[in-house]
């Protein structure tokens, strides 16, 4: 019997219906979980010998919890609520006489601004443009605009210090002159920070305004470090080949262990990003616009790269690294990695940092994550792990000449100073150097000596090292003599050095030995200094200071501001109870503790007001 | 309406239905175990690092509990099934399967090796096979 047409039907109506709710559901879902982002935006594209991170997870879920907790794996993150720490609710800012007004609305991220493209008369019409991307979650985040211009991206002006909860200019963020500004829409995302925040970043450079940018994945994922994976994992589908390896000593030869791998390979891995590198031959140079570096883990990094090791944005003059975030530049120059034996141990980054915890290590991962160091290697544990004659406390301190529990038995004090710069503040270099006047004397790069006792002169610096032996003094101007050497680095040096000085009076190993009673006067001066991120660093010195927590000072505040900060400072400094502290001629203090105005002024006349410009 | 079965196939019956009962009683208290380490928050089993052994015993608990469930549908079923050596069959390899299955998932989450389980998972297999033929012979014995 022939069934009517319309049960005939049934069947495909029901599947009809079926494929319909589906396609609608994950539709649906897709609009309530995530918002569509901006399409003219970078993507992670998954090809070729990657996999990504969500293909490792399976086999190695605590490794990959680590990573997870791990600020590495939030350097880039798609533009979404979740991954922001700023409010985005309905929040006015202003920058250089432009309005914007951040909104978080139907899940997305947006500002409105006026039209950049609008080329009419009269005021630009206001849009809303969906965010794309933000940069960074452990100090800073940074955000980016679609251009519209294929995937091209625009830097937002404005960024979020995380610490202090504030919206500020990216200008202000990095040690740049003042009267320069950052290029917004040169697409420097595309450009340059594709190179490192993300994993086997892509430019995909084909003019000034098509660029097709993608990435293996967003963040420094497991493919950055351990290699691209895809040989790797199709190996160990079989759970034969993975439980003979479980049972066997051997190593899988299939992906990249950086701790296996000989301490210059090692380094390497981590000097791809953490150095000044650029292309050493035109072919990778080439590659490099079309589809990335060719450099994988485990290759020789030294084979298609150079390390750069001049220029004044990056160097002080002997070729230290002066900027943050390029450990592996000071690293190769240090002896403990050049002169290292394999038989007592060569430097490496591994040494002392690890990128996933040990079970047992008892730390939360949130306390590992901050520089991700192995347990106890914030302290001497670091230095003894090869220097082991220093062991025996009577021994360290008969090489440190100070008392053991000071911050000068503290091996890094001296060995690895604050004498980078970057994310408004002052890092360890990662060039093992020990104390030398000389070498201020010529660089103009703080001592060991002189960023602890803030209160000395070079000179004193200078006949102590002269004492022990190490190195005859050099010859020393009058200022260098009498006035103590932080005074002058903070009224004369340049940007970089009064940065680092405004860093150091707030540094609490420096106010133990130098005493604070007399560090504000210098500190207020900041206050109108002409870079931002000085006068910002000034004030969170200045807040350490007993009498001064609660100072009030907004750091890009109107310009006539500053003075009357400084001066407010100065006059709750000179209504403070007498304490007692360090005075005298070296600290441009009369005896009854008040400041050598004429002395003062003259040392601040003499600034090094040359423009610096630290790339970090 | 088929004859009562006699003897040693009745017994078959009261097996299953016996076991599957004690299996639930245990699979309940690893159950409840489970639930305690939820509750005092055991990093052992919590952690995402150990994400692997929570999921092999999450599923040696299932398994557990669900196979306990069939012998106990089985033991109630005897009086309906046709009496015979397959009957007796899916009697045995149901009750192997109840213990294959779970002891496999367990003792796979005692020890991982990252995301794969001890060896004792190789239990599983065998007892997959086990179900397979019991819900075979069960089937076949209708």
């Amino acid at each position: 019997m022939r069934r009517p047409s319309h049960v005939r039907l049934l069947p495909i109506c029901v599947l009809s219906s079926v494929l319909v709710g589906c396609s609608g559901d994950s539709y649906r879902g897709a609009r309530s979980s995530a918002p569509a982002l901006p399409v003219d935006r970078p993507i992670e594209r998954i090809e070729g010998e990657f996999v990504s991170s969500s293909k490792c997870r399976a086999c190695h879920p605590r490794e990959y919890a680590t990573w997870y907790a791990s600020y590495h794996r939030s350097m880039t993150q798609e533009a979404r609520p979740e991954n922001v720490v700023a409010s985005f609710q309905d929040v006015d800012l202003h920058f250089r006489g432009r309005d914007y007004r951040l909104m978080h609305a139907d899940g997305e991220l947006r500002v409105e601004m006026a039209d950049p493209d609008f080329e009419g008369t009269g005021p630009a019409p206001r849009i809303q443009v969906p965010f794309a991307l933000v940069t960074g979650s452990h100090h800073f985040q940074a955000f980016w605009l679609p251009t519209g211009k294929t995937r091209k991206l625009e830097f937002f002006p404005m960024c979020y210090r995380i610490d202090v909860g504030r919206w500020m200019p990216v200008d202000s963020a990095f040690l740049f002159p003042p009267e320069d500004h950052q290029e917004l829409d040169n697409g420097r995302w595309n450009r340059n920070c594709n190179k490192c925040h993300t994993t086997q970043g892509r430019p995909g450079l084909r003019g000034p305004d098509d660029m097709d940018t993608t990435a293996a994945e967003f963040g420094i994922s497991c493919e950055a470090c351990h290699g691209p994976a895809a040989e790797h994992v199709a190996q160990n589908a079989s759970p034969a080949r993975r439980y003979r390896a479980h049972f066997s000593e051997g190593r899988d030869e299939s992906i990249v262990q950086p701790e296996h791998l000989d301490a210059r390979r090692s380094a390497q891995v981590c000097g791809q990003c953490h150095a000044i590198t650029s292309a050493n031959n035109k072919e990778e140079a080439a590659r490099w616009r079309r589809e990335g570096y060719s450099f994988r883990a485990g290759d020789n990094l030294l084979a298609t790269r150079n390390v750069r090791r001049e220029g004044e944005e990056y160097f002080w003059d002997d070729g230290v690294i002066r900027v943050s975030g390029r450990e592996y530049n000071g690293l190769t120059r240090s002896p403990c990695y050049e002169h290292g034996l394999e038989s007592r141990g060569i430097m490496t980054c591994v040494s002392c940092h690890q990128m996933h915890p040990s079970e047992n290590d008892g730390r939360t991962l949130a306390e590992w994550a901050d520089d991700q160091l192995k347990v106890g290697m914030r302290g001497n544990l670091a230095c003894l792990q090869c220097h082991r004659e220093y062991e025996a406390p009577e021994r360290l301190v008969e090489h440190t000449r100070h008392e053991l529990s000071s911050a000068g038995s503290q091996c890094m004090n001296c060995h690895m100073t604050y004498t980078s710069w970057g994310l408004m503040k002052a890092m360890r270099t990662h060039q093992v150097t020990s104390p030398s006047a000389l070498e201020s004397l010529e660089t103009g790069r703080p001592n060991a000596c002189n960023q602890c006792h803030l209160d000395r002169s070079l000179a004193w610096a200078a006949d102590h090292l002269e004492e022990r032996g190490d190195q005859p003094r050099p010859s020393l101007d009058e200022d260098q003599v009498q006035v103590a050497a932080s005074i002058l680095w903070l009224l004369t040096g340049d940007a970089g050095q009064r940065a680092l000085m405004a860093w150091s009076f707030g540094w609490p190993d420096a106010q133990a030995t130098s005493g604070t009673t007399w560090m504000a006067p210098y500190l207020a001066q900041l206050f109108t200094d002409p870079y931002d991120t000085v006068r910002f660093r000034a004030h969170r010195s200045l807040r350490t200071l007993w009498g001064f927590e609660d100072f009030e000072y907004d750091f890009v505040g109107p310009p006539s501001d500053r003075g009357a900060a400084l001066e407010r400072a100065l006059e709750r400094w000179r209504n403070l109870p007498a304490e007692p502290g360090p005075r005298g001629e070296h600290l441009l203090l009369n005896p009854d503790g008040s400041l050598q105005t004429e002395r003062f002024q003259r040392l601040l006349q003499q600034r090094d007001d040359r423009p610096v410009s630290l790339q970090e | 309406m088929s004859p009562q079965p006699q003897g040693p196939a009745r017994k078959g019956g009261e097996r299953n239905l016996r076991f599957g009962w004690w299996s639930l009683l245990a699979f309940l208290s690893l159950g409840i175990a489970l639930e305690a380490m939820h509750g005092f928050k055991i990093g052992w089993y919590l952690d995402v690092a150990h994400e692997t052994r929570r999921l092999l015993w999450r599923l040696a608990h299932a398994h557990g509990v669900l196979l306990a469930l069939v012998n106990v549908a089985f033991g109630l079923s005897w009086p309906r099934l046709r009496p015979g050596p397959t009957l007796s069959r899916a009697s045995l390899a149901l009750i192997g399967a109840t213990v294959l299955l779970p002891l496999g998932f367990f003792l796979g989450g005692l020890f991982v090796y990252g995301g794969d389980p001890w060896i004792g998972v190789f239990l599983v297999p065998p007892g997959a096979l086990f179900l397979f033929l019991g819900v075979f012979f069960t089937a076949r014995s209708t």
